[in-house]
């Protein structure tokens, strides 16, 4: 072999600075393609459970916009993705009520140019102008639901009618040996504090250690904590009752006639899901005709048929059976007993509480 | 035409600098400052105030529940990898000494078939299996064996067993692959000179396939330790796992100091577990071989 | 004695490939279950597979997958085998341990790592970010599955190679390839099908547009679309054995032709 001489220091370092920028300019390679293929596109994150491209392709074709729709599980990815690219990647996002109300504070929304949507007057009064945004000026809501307590009847057993009340999951009278919970642990805590204290508001220590034994007796009791699969585990009688969001429940109580879907007394929560634009979105007017198209009567009757959601807008070629028909329109009544997930009890509390009961 | 003689000259003379380079600088950039950074982050308060605090880290040592969580994942990742090379060795060894060599390449290729399915649908599938009206259970009643479907998802033992259908051919491949190198001669020679299969296996197959279970241990323990998936699905949610708790804290709850934080504290664990292994591993076998020289002396 | 010890370990090991294709036998019988719903079977149908055809978002996710698994098996095996070839036999002995960070610690611990670590530096995600730390799993694999085969080559060819004049470039090529052939194909797979099916450092590192298959499946495997992804499945391990059964058929048809 040849003899080599050492290669100095210098050289050394200048073979590394250049390789080293190789890597960096491999990386923002990224962002040259994106901007190449960028033009006429928009990022939409939603809920893998309400929406999907299926029924896209006549929008992609008429303005030829592209929509990458990615999809999200539950707010918490919606705000991870969010804050860790500094909102820059989404166009619109499709967040529920509560975290509305961080994203407003945050700034992390803009305002909706109100004239350029369409929709407003078919959309239900009782869904417009809640906590989170009074006047509608950033969001449009597009589907709800009521999150009450799903009853097997048959796994239910020769038992009394249960009574409507949260204490079925609570009480440890009435409670059945097996029930579902809800796994997102604010929810968790908020539905512990509503049942133990009667309002939503931030906690006091001795409080959250009430909050703790009543989670921990309740552990005993349960089967699964989910919240995508709770529908799922009820109609299978894994549990004999569950909490469950009314929309989920709605696909397994058409198949089966033994569940119910049961509105506690001391009242149910409700989950409004809104459309909303980030605050570093430039492609507003393409966002708009989206949103234009997204509520097309038709096209939410499409997605509704096909995700079984209650849509905002008022649609009447829906067809849904007895037990559901006070389910399926907000009133005003319905909505006068109904309480929100609100985001009221701080980060710690939720992590001191959440280890606490799942060690 | 100078400069094209320049050039490659460069690259031939200092070959094994400039080929070496990249691959290292990849690891620096992708794996360790990436690392250096969570260190840092976990000695911060937090997003907005930047200050050098040990804040984090006394929560963690100071507070039961994360050991617990620490624990039960250990204790997981041990039981699972335990199971892992009971199962695995037996059919290791069958596959790469017994098997003749078409029914060799069959079997391998079988082995390695399920990892082109999609994780997430193996979990699920799992689920359909398990669940109260699921396959198993169907069958059952419907053939009259049980009268009440029987309880075997959502518990600690549904985890188990989910954990070990994933993780055996992890443990499978490197036995065989260090289980094939044995020559065939040398267990031939062994039972020629009067060993029996047992004395065989002790004196010379295990101590050869060392390093194939040491590989294999590594395999399994250190992704079993951070796996929070399949107890998240088929346990039903009911403990955290570290996995599920270093997920919640970048995802979920946002605090991705004290994540930081916890993420340290657990890997210094796993560094422990492995230091541990790596010593259970080489102290007996120091030890047996003291004795039989001792043995020889006499 | 002999023949009752003989007969069960073969048992044995068949029970066990049984029990690792349980899920992999339900995947398949279900995905032409018109029941979508419980593992009822009610009648065959083809309505799934009819369904992932018409669907474009699966193979867009696809489509996907199956560009930064190739942009990652090309990377690694190309920084990898470099590494091994060019660089000098003491550096890499030394540097080796090096590379086993990446197996040394749970995915997750990487995935979060790679995310404060693209978040701090302002990079933004994408499909650039995904084949970074896809590659860099796969050099995990690749490196110590190379070095392996690499040090156990016969040295005197390659001194036979310079000694007859060949530069270090030609020895690679005409060498050293060649015989690495088996690893590099191995490990070229293996990185392959963990880019493919890999879901942590997807969800922490994806950008918005960048839908994988994993992540496709994440989201959609509750909402009752199940039976389309076993579809999906079942096609997939369908054209991988195939794959491998005509490699390995042209395979041994080139080791049987006469020379």
């Amino acid at each position: 072999m040849k003899h080599v001489k050492p290669m100095s220091i210098v050289v050394k370092f200048f073979v590394v600075v250049m390789i080293g920028g190789l890597i960096i300019a491999f990386l923002s390679l990224g962002r040259l393609t994106d901007l190449v293929n960028e033009k006429r596109s928009i990022n939409v994150l939603v809920w893998g459970q309400l929406l999907d491209k299926e029924f896209l392709s006549e929008f992609e074709q008429e303005t030829g916009i592209r929509v990458n729709m990615s999809y999200m599980e539950n707010n918490e990815e919606l705000f991870a993705k969010i804050h860790s690219t500094e909102a820059h990647d989404y166009d619109l996002i499709m967040p529920s009520d509560w975290a509305v109300d961080l994203l407003i504070k945050d700034g992390l929304v803009k305002k909706l140019n109100r004239n350029k949507i369409t929709v407003w007057d078919n959309l239900y009064p009782t869904l417009c102008h809640h906590y989170f945004d009074p006047g509608n000026t950033y969001t449009v809501p597009f589907c709800w639901s009521l999150v009450g307590l799903g009853i097997n009847r048959l796994s239910w057993g020769s038992k009394a009618t249960p009574k409507k009340t949260w204490g079925l999951i609570f009480d440890e009278r009435i409670m059945p040996k097996r029930i579902g919970m809800i796994e997102n642990p604010r929810a968790l805590i908020v539905l512990a504090a509503f049942y133990l204290f009667g309002e939503i508001r931030p906690l006091q220590d001795d409080e959250v250690d009430k909050i703790k034994k009543l989670l921990m007796r309740q552990r005993s009791h349960v089967e699964i904590y989910t919240d995508s699969r709770s529908e799922y585990v009820i109609a299978s009688g894994a549990v004999s009752v569950g909490v469950v969001l009314s929309g989920d429940l709605l696909k397994i109580m058409r198949r089966f006639d033994t569940i119910d879907f049961v509105i506690p007394e001391e009242g149910a929560f409700a989950v409004i899901d809104s459309f909303a634009i980030p605050i570093t979105s430039e492609k507003d007017d393409f966002v708009y005709s989206f949103l234009n198209y997204l509520f097309r009567p038709d096209i939410v009757e499409k997605y509704a048929d096909k995700f079984d959601f209650f849509p905002a807008i008022k649609l009447d070629t829906i067809e849904y059976d007895d037990r559901f028909a006070r389910l399926t329109e907000p009133t005003q009544d319905l909505f006068d007993n109904i309480h929100f997930f609100e985001d009221v009890i701080s980060k710690e509390v939720v992590n001191d509480i959440l280890i606490t009961l799942k060690t | 035409m100078k400069i094209k003689e320049i050039v490659t000259d460069f690259f031939a003379e200092n070959a094994p600098f400039i080929f070496v380079v990249p691959a290292v600088l990849w690891q620096l950039f992708f794996l360790y400052v990436p690392l250096c950074l969570v260190v840092y982050m976990s000695f911060q308060y937090g997003a907005e105030i930047t200050g050098f605090t040990f804040d984090h880290y006394k929560l963690i040592l100071s507070s039961s529940p994360y050991f617990y969580i620490i624990g039960r994942s250990v204790v997981i990742a041990a039981c699972v990898t335990c199971l892992c090379l009971m199962c695995a060795y037996p059919v290791a060894y069958y596959l790469a000494l017994k098997v003749g060599r078409r029914w060799k390449n069959v079997l391998l290729f079988l082995l390695t078939l399920p990892f082109w399915t999609n994780f997430l649908i193996q979990i699920y599938s799992w689920v359909f299996v398990l669940d109260q009206n699921g396959l198993i259970n169907m069958m059952l009643l419907k053939l009259g064996i049980i009268q009440e479907p029987l309880h075997m998802i959502n518990n600690t033992g549904a985890i188990f067993f989910v954990m070990l259908y994933y993780y055996l051919p992890f443990m499978i491949m490197p036995l065989y692959s260090i289980l094939e190198k044995i020559q065939h001669d040398l267990l031939e020679a062994s039972m020629d000179l009067g060993a029996t299969h047992w004395q065989t296996f002790r004196r010379i197959t295990l101590p050869l396939s060392m390093s194939g279970i040491k590989t294999g241990v590594f395999l399994v323990f250190v992704p079993a330790f951070g796996e929070f998936v399949i107890p998240s699905i088929i346990g039903g949610a009911h403990h955290l796992f570290v996995g599920s708790l270093i997920s919640h804290y970048f995802l979920v709850a946002r605090d991705s100091q004290l994540g930081a934080a916890f993420t340290i504290v657990s890997g210094f664990v796993l560094l422990v577990c492995a230091l541990l292994f790596n010593w259970l591993c080489t102290v007996p076998l120091q030890k047996v071989q003291k004795a039989e020289q001792k043995e020889l002396a006499s | 004695m002999k023949s009752l010890s003989s007969y069960m370990i073969p048992i044995a090991v068949g029970a066990l490939y049984l029990f690792l294709y349980i899920p992999i036998f339900v995947l398949i019988v279900f995905s032409f279950n018109a029941n979508a719903f419980t593992c009822a079977w009610t009648s065959f149908t083809t309505d799934w597979y009819a369904d992932l055809f018409a669907s474009t978002e699966v193979w867009h996710a696809l489509k996907n997958s199956l560009i930064i698994a190739f942009s990652s098996v090309c990377l690694s095996l190309t920084i990898g085998s470099s590494l091994i070839f060019f660089g000098s036999r003491d550096t890499v002995k030394r540097l080796l341990p090096f590379f086993y960070g990446s197996l040394a610690m749970p995915e997750i611990v990487l995935a979060a790592g790679l995310l404060s670590f693209f978040s701090f530096f302002i990079v933004p995600l994408g499909a650039m970010t995904l084949i970074a730390g896809h590659t860099l799993l796969g050099l995990g694999y690749v490196i110590p599955i190379l070095y392996d085969r690499f040090s156990e080559l016969d040295e005197s060819l390659i001194e036979a190679s310079y000694d007859l004049g060949a530069t270090q470039k030609q020895t690679f090529f005409s060498i050293v390839l060649p015989l690495l052939m088996p690893a590099l194909m191995a490990s070229g797979i293996l990185v392959f099908i963990i880019s493919l099916d890999d879901f942590l450092i997807s969800f922490f590192c994806a950008g918005a547009s960048v839908q994988t298959l994993p992540l496709y499946i994440f989201a959609v495997i509750r909402t009752g679309a199940s039976p389309m992804i076993n579809a999906l499945s079942t096609i997939m391990l369908m054209v991988s054995s195939l794959c491998v059964l005509l490699f390995s058929f042209v395979h041994v048809r080139k080791l049987r032709t006469p020379e």
